[in-house]
């Protein structure tokens, strides 16, 4: 459409009229006015997810569930999580974020297997705001039937390293272990030997000392403590020169006579403490102990050739492993 | 180990930070948080700690609007904010000799006045001779003219 000056001037003045011709020469109010209205807001949050994986691993066992809970270390009554988990399922938490505490080892957690003799398992660790927590493989082992105590010389009750220990059961099949520098010792047996009471363990095999031998009964007890005193009491070394034998099944005879009454026949390393010397028979005392605490002395004679001297091996201040040694 | 005091510091002063994104009603409001302009709306991806922060928003033909957020330990927080928009409201008074006052505090005694209102209810109080002659509420929700006429109670 073609317009004409003279029609866009009507159109000017039709606007004009219409908008408020009025309002031309108004004044304008200095300042916007606010109804100091606070705008419309919504605030959403994204939150993460804290995965906390802990694997375990079966060891000739099945238990029937696992319970698991996760603490707060200052709070160890209330738990963060607490769930069951069967034995095919792995064990995977998931809790919101900021759910636990970013102290070093601030949380714990806790598996209970659910069935017998299998002890609980706990982990600390450091929490995180979200992310994932890989926690060390959980070993589940059936409760193992414990010995432990220490070895120690008799003499001077002074701690002995290195001794050999052995626990033997009523089948032959043997367990092993040495005492550490400090006397003490550990068996950590299979579970089911905490239901039997034919082991026997033997302290000082292989050393100078004489073999000591303690029934272990565990009958359902899981630990026992079993310590073993080596060598001579300080009465008996006060009694003679200390002979120890060279063979097992040596006879200690009741006379000096060769075809004399024999006492007893003694095992290799036993010590007798020699008071008489007669020709190459030696007569002397053999300490027979009958508990750790309770012993008898008894006097015979042995021949010079199944015997060694054995000087002061078993009061020396030489070091206890040294002293150990064949 | 220079660099390592380096690292560790960037990596302590990430830890904890909450990723804050703005979107405004209008498109294009400045964004100002904590006095700091930190770009125009839609704002994405910036890093804020938690705890309180004020976010003021600008933009022309809107009421300017200031808010504290208590931003919390989160991932990611995203703030939507709806401005008011101002109108342009033509103001005449039949009756002269009034004076008008607009929520208690914009007085004017012309018969035609240009106003520029934030949408919304707005308190007008009218006085004659200095004593309150009419107490109303008036809205603004377009670009209009208002007629004042005194309030008439049924």
């Amino acid at each position: 459409m073609k317009t004409t000056p003279h029609t866009s001037l009507l159109v000017f003045c039709a606007v004009f009229i219409i908008s408020g011709c009025g309002y031309t020469f108004a004044p304008k109010y200095s300042d916007p006015i606010y109804t100091q209205r606070s705008p419309l807001i919504s605030l959403r949050y994204e939150y993460q997810d804290i995965q906390i994986k802990a694997p375990v691993q079966l060891v000739n066992t099945l238990p029937q569930a696992y319970q698991v809970y996760i603490y707060d270390r200052e709070n160890e009554v209330d738990p963060v999580f607490a769930a069951t988990y069967m034995p095919e399922e792995n064990i995977d938490v998931f809790l919101p974020q900021n759910t636990l505490s970013t102290d070093k080892n601030g949380n714990l957690l806790v598996i209970y297997p659910q069935g017998p003799d299998m002890p609980e398992i706990k982990h600390q660790f450091t929490g995180v705001r979200y992310g994932v927590i890989s926690l060390p493989v959980s070993k589940i082992i059936k409760t193992p039937a414990v010995i432990e105590g220490i070895v120690f010389r008799r003499y001077d009750e002074r701690m002995l390293g290195g001794i050999q220990l052995v626990a033997t059961d009523s089948s032959g099949r043997s367990f092993y272990t040495k005492s550490r520098i400090d006397g003490d010792y550990r068996f950590e047996l299979p579970n089911e030997y905490g239901y039997r009471s034919d082991i026997i363990v033997s302290a000082g095999v292989g050393s100078l000392f004489p073999v000591i031998s303690r029934d272990a009964v565990f009958n359902g007890n899981f630990d026992l403590d079993i310590d073993f005193a080596l060598g001579p009491s300080k009465d008996f070394v006060d009694r003679g020169n200390l002979y120890i034998t060279k063979n097992n099944l040596t006879h200690f005879r009741e006379s000096s006579a060769n075809g004399s009454i024999t006492h007893f026949l003694l095992s290799k390393n036993d010590i007798i403490a020699v008071t008489q010397v007669s020709g190459n028979r030696l007569y002397g005392l053999v300490e027979v102990f009958w508990s750790n605490d309770d012993s008898e002395m008894i006097p015979g004679w042995i021949r010079e050739q199944d015997v060694v001297y054995a000087g002061n091996y078993f009061m020396s201040p030489q070091d206890d492993l040294e002293l150990a040694k064949q | 180990m220079k660099y390592l005091l380096i690292i560790f510091i960037l990596i302590s002063r990430l830890i904890g930070q909450v990723t804050l994104d703005i979107k405004v009603l209008p498109k294009g409001a400045t964004v100002i948080l904590d006095g700091k302009e930190i770009g125009t709306s839609p704002v994405k991806g910036y890093s804020v700690r938690p705890g309180m922060h004020e976010v003021r928003l600008e933009a022309n033909g809107y009421a300017p609007a200031v808010h504290e957020i208590s931003v919390q330990d989160a991932k990611r927080l995203v703030a939507d904010f709806i401005l008011n928009p101002m109108y342009k409201i033509k103001f005449r008074a039949k009756e002269k000799g009034l004076t008008f006052e607009l929520n208690g505090e914009h007085t004017w005694r012309d018969e035609k006045i240009k106003l520029n209102l934030e949408a919304g209810p707005h308190r007008l109080r009218v006085y004659y001779l200095d004593e309150l002659f009419d107490d109303q509420v008036i809205i603004a929700d377009r670009n209009a003219e208002f007629i004042y006429t005194r309030y008439q109670p049924e």
